[in-house]
């Protein structure tokens, strides 16, 4: 990025972001300096990928058209704490309005491939067509700037995520990997494939610590692109940690939000597994599809009994303070830590435990285990997997996959071995097109195409304005918990004010886990610090908030119609008593909602488009 | 008075789950978390299951939860 004044918002064309284009089909490439059109630009991720996806009309995910964007947020590879995101973003073949259009969406992943791409001299890379053979591509620092090359990767083929990015590391010692899964590679059957991300941590233990851009489908993006690996080599170039940067850093640390992320012996709550304890006390924790049952089942899956089957350690990306990762070993005869397990967050842990009828964390974490592995996203798999489950139980005499049922451990680690593996298109497929196909659509868990992460429907009506996955897009997935509100006024106002600056996390390329508003002092001072630019926590809530609009209005231009903005029919029709937290979504307040939401939406949203 | 505490996830940790313990009159919710040490920011408060701002009196007999304020991602 070159930055040539010190306002981006009377004059963004004075920064200038350095894209490359590749194309897949011949195989050439061809990089420039693209002048910022906006301070979503500047800010860049999605807020900059959403404005390029905006300019192509693309009817169907898997087309040579549809471009995958790599890019990443304007703190990305700098000194502050989190600063590590890289982000992809498509036209996704998992989400699909009801007219059968795909909707644009994007999804983050940490790691240190992002620092390393960035490193590399490049801040945006666009992979257009499709390559006839599998190939990967390789990212490399040069003297005259950012080389490209695109090489054969055959070799590849069939290996796990993980063994993909050990292989690769093998060869290229100074770099970071994205990588896909044997998910991604069977696109066709596979549209819920994540980006697998490696780790500091993966790169020297051995371990498969990958983090994922799990959300949409773009593993399977790249897959249809026959781009199996991604490669972004570079020396560290971590700059020299100022005093005022150290100051910031300080604050990520010690601001209460990111405290609540850090581990237990930090004086923190011990990272989003600690969700299930919270939840837990309202009978709110997702059981057999989402159907808590009031009882106590889930408290196998508290961290105090885990810890007597698991040795819990706190580990981090790449020089992160917050260190919110929970990584289960198992532990050897004598007591010391042996191999990994698995790692613990709420979304899986949930997802591929109480969720699906099974509360034993050995279990759990085998299956967590082989989603990383095979490459999928946790939240549609366990999802997509949970509803066959409930499917089977009402119908005993014409089962879905065999008949699988509830807490049978060994059969739906086959379901996910088959669907990792591209023979299993009932389930690759996701929810929305799953209870399309049986006709029983009402307690599929999904809203807009795209599966519900670990938090009730009935406790967020605020799903219905997500743009890009439930509770990584509208920041209101714990708002009855946290604060009890129920009332209208309460959530149109926590939509349309807090909630969907949400995603200006996935701009700037910090972690959501830092904790503070977008509008808190500071990410603006983070942003002057690491690159001299003067931009207001004012100026920065105003972009984020064109940026969340331009999606909005990018998803209803994919032909997403009003009825489509709705929750699983289950939450009006059959309200679940055993939850404690207050009933309050009926189909009179959602529309209610809707209808105010939009009358502050519609009018902002106007000329956010191209023509 | 007698309060009923109950305490959720890292809020247990060195202290108790659930406990009967004894208050002066006009007690609130932060006179509890003061007398537990625990921060009073990104806390869920509960008073007989019902959210309560900081301030709330109690009473005899009541239950107060706390629990950590989390979130996800
Ligand atoms: S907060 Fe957690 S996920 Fe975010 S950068 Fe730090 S260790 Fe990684």
């Amino acid at each position: 990025m070159r930055i040539l004044s010190q306002n981006p918002v009377t004059d963004p064309s004075t920064v200038l972001y350095r894209r490359c284009v590749v194309d897949l089909e011949t195989g050439t490439a061809s990089q420039e300096d693209v002048p910022c059109k906006n301070l979503e630009d500047v800010l860049g991720g999605f807020g900059r990928s959403y404005q390029i996806l905006a300019e192509r009309k693309i009817t169907e995910a898997y087309c040579p058209e549809n471009p995958l964007i790599l890019n990443i947020g304007i703190l990305t590879g700098s000194t502050v704490m989190t600063g590590l995101r890289a982000y992809f973003s498509s036209y996704s073949p998992l989400k699909q309005s009801r007219k059968g259009l795909p909707s644009a969406m994007w999804s983050a992943g940490s790691g240190n491939f992002g620092n390393k791409l960035k490193w590399t001299g490049l801040d945006e890379v666009i992979f257009e067509n499709r390559s006839a053979t599998p190939v990967y591509a390789v990212f490399s620092e040069g003297e005259n700037g950012p080389q490209v090359e695109i090489k054969p990767a055959a070799h590849l083929l069939g290996l796990t995520g993980h063994e993909k990015i050990m292989t690769l590391h093998s060869e290229y010692k100074d770099a970071h990997f994205a990588v896909i899964g044997p998910a991604g590679e069977n696109f066709n059957n596979v549209y819920m494939g994540a980006i697998v991300l490696s780790t500091d941590n993966q790169l020297k233990s051995g371990e498969g610590k990958s983090r994922f851009a799990g959300r949409g489908g773009m593993g399977s993006m790249m897959g249809y692109k026959n781009l199996i690996a991604i490669v972004a080599r570079s020396s560290d170039k971590m700059g020299k940690i100022t005093p005022d940067m150290r100051d910031v850093n300080r604050d990520v640390i010690k601001n209460g939000g990111s405290a609540r992320f850090q581990p237990v012996s930090q004086g923190g709550h011990g990272g989003t597994w600690a969700n299930i304890d919270v939840l837990q006390a309202f009978h709110a924790v997702p059981e057999n599809n989402f159907r808590p049952k009031g009882d106590e089942d889930v408290a196998g899956l508290f961290r105090p009994n885990v810890e007597k089957d698991f040795d819990v350690h706190s580990e981090a990306c790449f020089r992160c303070g917050i260190r919110c990762h929970n990584n289960l070993y198992h532990r050897n005869a004598d007591g010391s830590r042996g191999a990994l397990a698995a790692k613990f967050d709420f979304e899986p842990l949930i997802l591929f435990g109480s969720n699906i009828g099974i509360n034993d964390s050995r279990q759990v974490t085998e299956l967590i285990h082989l989603c990383d592995y095979l490459g999928m996203d946790a939240i549609s798999l366990g999802t997509t997997i949970s509803y066959v489950l409930d499917y089977n139980a009402r119908h005993p005499d014409q089962p879905l996959c065999d008949g699988v049922v509830f807490g049978q451990f060994d059969q739906i680690r086959e379901l996910i071995v088959q669907t990792g593996r591209g023979k299993l298109s009932e389930i690759g497929r996701g929810v929305k097109r799953l209870s399309e196909q049986t006709g029983e659509t009402s307690y599929a868990m999904h809203v807009k195409g795209l599966e519900l992460p670990a938090y009730l429907p009935e406790t967020n009506p605020a799903y219905a304005f997500a743009i890009a996955g439930g509770h990584m897009s509208m920041g209101t997935h714990m708002y009855l918990a946290k604060e009890g509100k129920t009332g209208l006024d309460d959530w149109v106002e926590v939509i349309t004010r807090q909630g969907l600056l949400q995603v200006g996390y996935d701009m700037i390329g910090l972690c959501k886990f830092v904790g503070v508003g977008m509008g808190h002092e500071l990410i603006s001072r983070a942003i002057s610090e690491a690159t001299g630019l003067n931009v207001s926590s004012g100026e920065i809530v105003a972009a984020v908030r064109r940026a969340y609009l331009r999606g909005l209005a990018l998803e209803l231009r994919q032909g997403y119609e009003d009825d489509e903005y709705t929750l699983p029919g289950q939450v009006f029709e059959n309200p679940n008593p055993n939850v404690t937290l207050p009933a309050f979504v009926t189909r009179e307040f959602f529309a209610e909602m809707k209808l105010r939401v939009w009358a502050i939406f519609k009018p902002e949203m106007e000329g956010l488009l191209p023509e | 008075m007698q309060i009923t505490v109950k305490l959720y996830g890292s809020l247990c940790f060195g202290r108790f789950h659930s406990a009967v313990r004894e208050y002066p009159d006009s007690s609130t919710i932060q006179t509890i978390v003061t007398d537990l040490g625990i921060p009073p920011d990104f806390l869920i408060r509960l008073k007989n299951g019902y959210h309560v701002p900081l301030e709330e009196v109690v009473e005899n007999g009541d239950t107060v939860s706390l629990l950590p304020m989390l979130d996800g991602g």
